[in-house]
């Protein structure tokens, strides 16, 4: 009897905003991140039959997502020598010589490339908390807090009143705020 | 002036969002001058909410889920 078990149905509800998080941050494009998401559920119904349940779903749906990742970056290089680097000696217009190529390498110091890849690792541990929280709450604080929609238009879309929401909120703050406890706090 | 904890909470909440007026942040301030717990827990909700702005996160629309449901459904 293996461990795990697969449900597409629930696939869109509990993985989607992940999957689309972690894609966002490999293609940097919204719309290619949903396109990847997309085609990964597909593949992943298709390839349904080979899932031992070994590991959890999510887990397997993630590595179907990064083999998508690679294939779309494939795609977009296929035309030879399209992936090599290339640097051009701009020479700017107000008559002054272009940037050095060694004035381009990259800073030793900068910690531009830890922000990103922590900024990356925090933004999938927020969605492992929202995705522990109950339905109702997960929904509300993503529509508050993640896509900023307002107090009003929330309420309305959920047939909730103002005071309802917040409280909410609050329970959903409450349970995020223990959750990621352990690591960022 | 004096409001109760769950008052301070519940402000504390509504100011991450900033939907709380100056007046209750002001009764929320004073509060959190003698009580420890609030302190501690306002902290944590505005970093919380510093967490959550730095980590630039995104999430689908509901129109997008819902032609991704269709989708699906089509192909089971």
């Amino acid at each position: 009897m293996p461990k795990n078990q697969l449900h597409p149905d629930t696939w869109v509800d509990q993985y989607a905003d992940y999957l689309f998080n972690y894609a966002v941050s490999r293609v940097s494009d919204a719309e290619i991140a949903k396109d990847l998401v997309q085609e990964t559920f597909f593949a992943g119904l298709k390839s349904a039959k080979n899932y031992k349940g070994d590991a959890a779903e999510r887990t397997w749906l993630i590595a179907i997502l990064k083999r998508k990742v690679i294939d779309h970056y494939r795609k977009i290089n296929s035309k030879k020598g399209k992936a090599e680097v290339r640097m051009n000696y701009i020479s700017s217009d107000d008559g002054n010589d272009g940037d050095w190529l060694e004035e381009r390498v990259a800073d030793p110091f900068s910690k531009g490339g830890d922000d990103t890849l922590e900024n990356e690792e925090l933004g999938l541990a927020i969605q492992d908390c929202i995705a522990k929280l109950p339905k109702k709450q997960a929904d509300v604080f993503t529509m508050k807090t993640i896509q900023g929609i307002s107090t009003e238009d929330i309420c309305n879309e959920l047939g909730i009143n103002p005071s309802n929401l917040w409280v909410m909120i609050h329970r959903a703050r409450t349970t995020l705020m223990g959750c990621m406890n352990q690591n960022w706090f | 002036m004096k409001i109760s904890c769950d008052k301070a909470a519940e402000i504390c909440t509504k100011s991450q969002y900033t939907e709380a007026s100056w007046w209750q942040i002001l009764k929320l301030k004073l509060h959190i001058a003698y009580c420890k717990n609030c302190a501690k827990f306002t902290a944590k909700n505005t970093k919380l909410t510093s967490l959550c702005e730095s980590s630039k996160l995104s999430s689908l629309d509901k129109g997008d889920k819902e032609s991704m449901k269709e989708a699906l459904k089509k192909q089971l």
